[in-house]
């Protein structure tokens, strides 16, 4: 078999198998499912011609998830669509809040299942509500189970911007479907 | 160790992003601590929140075979371009008076080239009959379609899967193609009726080694394996070596 067959044989079936976690984050930068198809094209039709760079045996994920995050900043820059309302760039440091500036709640273990099994589609709109640098964050760790220094690869930072967007985009989300649940009468104050 | 000093790293201890060592110091903390339990237990349950509602569908099911399809299209732009430049090094060569030099290899049967020529199509066109890890049940799908009545191997090593099969043709037969998963790769496997197909060389070497592999073939860099067992030809294609693939066809038989 030549190696540009085994390549491309090859190159399928890492596909294959990375094509549902590709569409997931398209989507979540995106917003949208038919942007997300376009730019899950785009970035393994980018990784296939660069595929002879890429090292079998290390990590195919952070590489392609890498490429997806570069082809829907060269799409935004295109599209020059209300710029600032998507901010992919790496905050400094200096920018980054402190990951003690918000802490996470401590929450009341009686009230935690009830607390939590009243979100499906809330959990998906209050998540929409974060910051994308620290919504991204997070995905990429509870929803796409990324480890810090393949979400440091993917997003382009260092791992402790990593750690403190996590914290952060928690911590935001915490306080949202704490919010939520209080307003719609979920959540006692008492119980808190 | 202290609250004060677990509080820093307690995010890190629910990621699993602690060495060993803290991760046991951070638990043994845990046991005693009702306030840290407190705000792990949120952390957990957040993630786990996450992980039920933030999931989207998968990708749509066209995606993969429209990605496919134009990766396949660019990969045969680039093949036709080289093929030009090949056509003119082989007519280059001629005029050398080299044409004399040829390298002899072995031809296939038609069964192998037939049955890397399905395995691939498959890889084209995704078609799944009957997705399915059960062999029961996928038996019972080829017997319905296919009165086909023969039992699908059990192959023993763990790092096979079985992950289902469809209706296929080879050499005009009507075929079961079965699919696994085989240590990361593709492997498909056929089977079929042999009416009318000559089979008596197959029958021969197969009673004169006792072995259960009579046929052992490379074609286009795939590895082609078949047997025959109650009256039904089987083959299986892989990207393995021979002896790998012997082994696993054996392991189904002892």
């Amino acid at each position: 078999m030549s190696a540009s067959r085994e390549s491309l044989l090859l190159f399928e079936q890492l596909m294959e198998r990375h094509m549902d976690i590709v569409f997931h984050v398209a989507r979540a930068w995106s917003g949208d499912s038919q942007e997300a198809e376009d730019l899950t094209q785009i970035a393994f039709l980018k990784a296939f011609k660069a595929f002879h760079r890429f090292q079998i045996g290390t990590n195919f994920k952070a590489w392609i998830l890498g490429i997806l995050r570069n082809s829907f900043i060269d799409a935004k820059r295109k599209q020059k669509r209300r710029p600032g309302t998507v901010s992919l760039q790496a905050l400094s440091p200096l920018q980054e809040p402190e990951a003690s500036a918000v802490p996470i709640e401590a929450v009341n273990l009686e009230s935690r299942e009830v607390f939590y099994d009243l979100f499906g589609d809330e959990v998906a709109r209050l998540l929409r509500q974060i910051p994308d640098d620290f919504r991204m964050a997070v995905l990429l760790s509870d929803v796409e189970g990324l480890s810090y220094q393949e979400i440091a690869e993917v997003l382009d930072c260092p791992i402790g911007t990593v750690r403190s967007r996590i914290h952060r985009g928690r911590a935001l989300l915490q306080k949202r479907l704490r919010d939520y649940a209080r307003k719609a009468g979920y959540l006692r104050e008492a119980a808190s | 160790m202290s609250c004060n000093e677990i509080l820093p790293v307690i995010q890190d201890f629910v990621d699993h992003e602690l060495g060993d060592d803290d991760m046991q110091r951070v638990a043994k903390h845990m046991e005693g601590c009702q306030p840290c339990t407190a705000v792990v237990g949120g952390l957990r349950e957040m993630k786990a929140c996450l992980r039920r509602h933030g999931r989207p569908d998968p990708a749509p099911a066209g995606l993969l075979e429209r990605v496919g399809r134009e990766l396949r299209g660019q990969e045969r732009g680039r093949a036709i371009r080289w093929g030009r430049l090949a056509v003119a090094a082989v007519m280059l060569i001629a005029v050398a008076g080299l044409v004399g030099l040829r390298v002899m290899r072995p031809q296939p049967t038609p069964l192998a080239v037939a049955a890397v020529g399905v395995h691939l199509d498959r890889v084209h066109t995704q078609k799944m009959g009957h997705a399915s890890n059960d062999c029961d049940e996928l038996e019972e799908f080829f017997r319905q379609k296919l009165q086909l009545g023969a039992a699908l191997p059990r192959f023993s090593p763990a790092d096979i899967s079985l992950k289902g099969g469809c209706l296929t043709s080879l050499m005009d037969h009507d075929s079961a193609i079965v699919f696994y998963d085989y240590k990361g790769r593709r492997a498909t496997m056929f089977m079929l009726e042999p009416r009318g197909l000559d089979t008596s060389a197959m029958d021969a070497a197969q009673a004169a080694s006792v072995q259960l592999i009579c046929m052992r073939e490379e074609y286009d860099g795939y590895q082609v394996i078949c047997w025959k067992r109650d009256g039904v030809l089987f083959a299986m294609v892989a990207e393995r070596s021979q002896t790998e693939l012997g082994e696993l066809v054996a392991s189904a038989y002892k």
